[in-house]
């Protein structure tokens, strides 16, 4: 039984106008929420209506399994895409995640959700060409009914609660499917512990992508020497703050990289080892603090008399995510950093997915 | 006449539940005074140059001194338990 107000409108591009004005919208035109379509929504993951997920900052308001069906119908999603949905709200409301700050921060981090596992083909989740652009429903609505809850239920406004200087287009909608098939190494969601067979989420607070070029590196070093230079930036909140980062290696480096016997331990281990500047350099400028940033986010091992002591982009190799995802053409790669340790963790939650697709990849 | 539409409103539909602030004390000496830095940048001179000035005016019976783990969250459950146990007020900066 949906207990959400009923507002009747004279019809459907009434009720869009109306959700214009009520402020409902992240600035396109929503599907007005009928009881129908909502209802639809709530029985697609088979659990209460009333059920809640959690709170959501910084109103702190309850985001039920129907509030949250309501949005994924504004966004444009079909009732298959809801387990999908529900997963991604669990990960944002997790403590761990920082929610909070993310919603508030004067940085440009947005909640990027990168999917794994067999839903991803169910779905038809791009992982592929563009996968970061337009064109395909899934990412398009998903990362769009996150955001919906966020404004709608949690009230994160631009300018009110929401003091974002920049924003970025991620804010829309910002979702992928990791492109496992092209990836010469252990999934995403099995490096963190879980199965193959499992489909989840991954909700990690992040900039926009960084495009990385490298066409003439046919040898992993070269690749990965591209990208650490590229990451560990003078303007790069991971340079002054820590936290987490994310790489995207396209299918051509990936290969690369693989073909060359590399794990994604050594690919990370590499990238913590090169992705360094001198502290004399980046003492002028960026957000160092001095103490303040010595004690709280480098490694001990720093000297802060030496400056020529390299500071990693990351405090540790573990920090740094790496996924594959992309189209099969392009000797492209990306740097995504985050919002750095502000007191959020990337968070994976499995989702209730029984599923139709029977690829097993046992390993 | 066009069919109406009815849709279902997005929001939480909470009532906000509205606080009031403590009561201020007018006088200040013999309280227990407690300075929380939020952990962002310089908070802590702000903090220390306002306990300088509050410490020429008043007598506190005690100075507590707490400081967050991040200032992108609030502070813990514990945090505040044990401030409103220790101190009988509390000041606050947000460093930047």
């Amino acid at each position: 039984m949906l207990t959400s107000k009923r507002i009747e409108v004279e019809g459907y591009h009434e009720a869009v106008e109306l959700f214009y004005e009520r402020g409902w919208t992240d600035g396109l035109p929503v599907v007005p929420p009928t009881e129908e379509r909502v209802e639809a929504m709530v029985q697609a993951a088979g659990r209460d209506a009333g059920e809640v997920i959690g709170l959501v900052p910084p109103k702190w308001a309850r985001a039920t399994v129907e509030k949250i069906a309501v949005n994924a119908v504004m966004a444009g999603c079909r009732p298959d895409h809801f387990p999908v949905v529900l997963a991604v709200a669990e990960a944002a409301v997790d403590e761990a995640f920082n929610l909070h700050g993310v919603q508030a921060t004067t940085h440009v981090a947005a909640p990027l959700i990168i999917i794994n596992g067999p839903v991803r083909k169910d779905l038809d989740i791009n992982a592929g060409p563009n996968c970061f652009g337009q064109g395909w429903r899934a990412n398009a609505t998903i990362g769009r009914a996150l955001r919906l809850v966020m404004i709608n239920v949690g009230g994160g406004l631009p300018g009110v609660t929401d003091k974002s200087t920049f924003g970025h287009p991620g804010k829309y909608t910002y979702c992928v499917a990791e492109n496992e098939e092209a990836s010469p190494w252990e999934p995403l969601h099995v490096e963190r512990g879980f199965h193959h067979h499992d489909s989840t989420v991954t909700l990690y607070a992040a900039e926009a992508p960084h495009s990385i070029s490298d066409h003439p590196s046919q040898m992993a070093k070269g690749i990965l020497t591209t990208i650490a230079d590229s990451l560990a930036t003078m303007g790069c909140s991971n340079m002054y703050k820590a936290g987490e980062l994310v790489v995207v290696l396209s299918p051509e480096h990936a290969a690369t990289i693989g073909k060359e016997g590399w794990s994604k331990q050594d690919v990370k281990q590499f990238l913590f080892e090169q992705a360094r500047r001198p502290l004399g350099e980046i003492k002028r400028a960026g957000e160092f603090y001095g103490e303040e940033t010595l004690r709280r986010y480098w490694p001990k091992w720093v000297d802060p008399k030496d400056d020529r002591a390299m500071i990693p982009v990351v405090r540790r190799p573990e920090d740094i995510i790496v996924i594959v995802a992309g189209g099969p053409v392009g000797r492209f790669s990306l740097g995504i950093p985050g919002w750095g340790d502000h007191g959020t963790r990337a968070m994976t939650k499995k989702i209730a997915w029984a599923g139709t697709h029977d690829e097993v990849c046992d390993t | 006449m066009a069919a109406k539409l009815i849709v279902l409103d997005p929001t939480a539909e909470q009532t906000p539940e509205i606080l009031q602030p403590a009561p201020r004390s007018e006088q200040l000496d013999g309280k227990r005074i407690a300075f929380l830095d939020n952990s962002k940048e310089r908070a802590s001179e702000i903090l220390a140059t306002l306990e300088d000035l509050f410490e020429e005016r008043y007598r506190f019976a005690e100075v507590v001194k707490r400081r967050k783990a991040y200032y992108t969250k609030g502070a813990s459950r514990d945090l505040i338990a044990e401030l409103a146990r220790s101190a009988d007020l509390v000041i606050t900066a947000v460093g930047g």
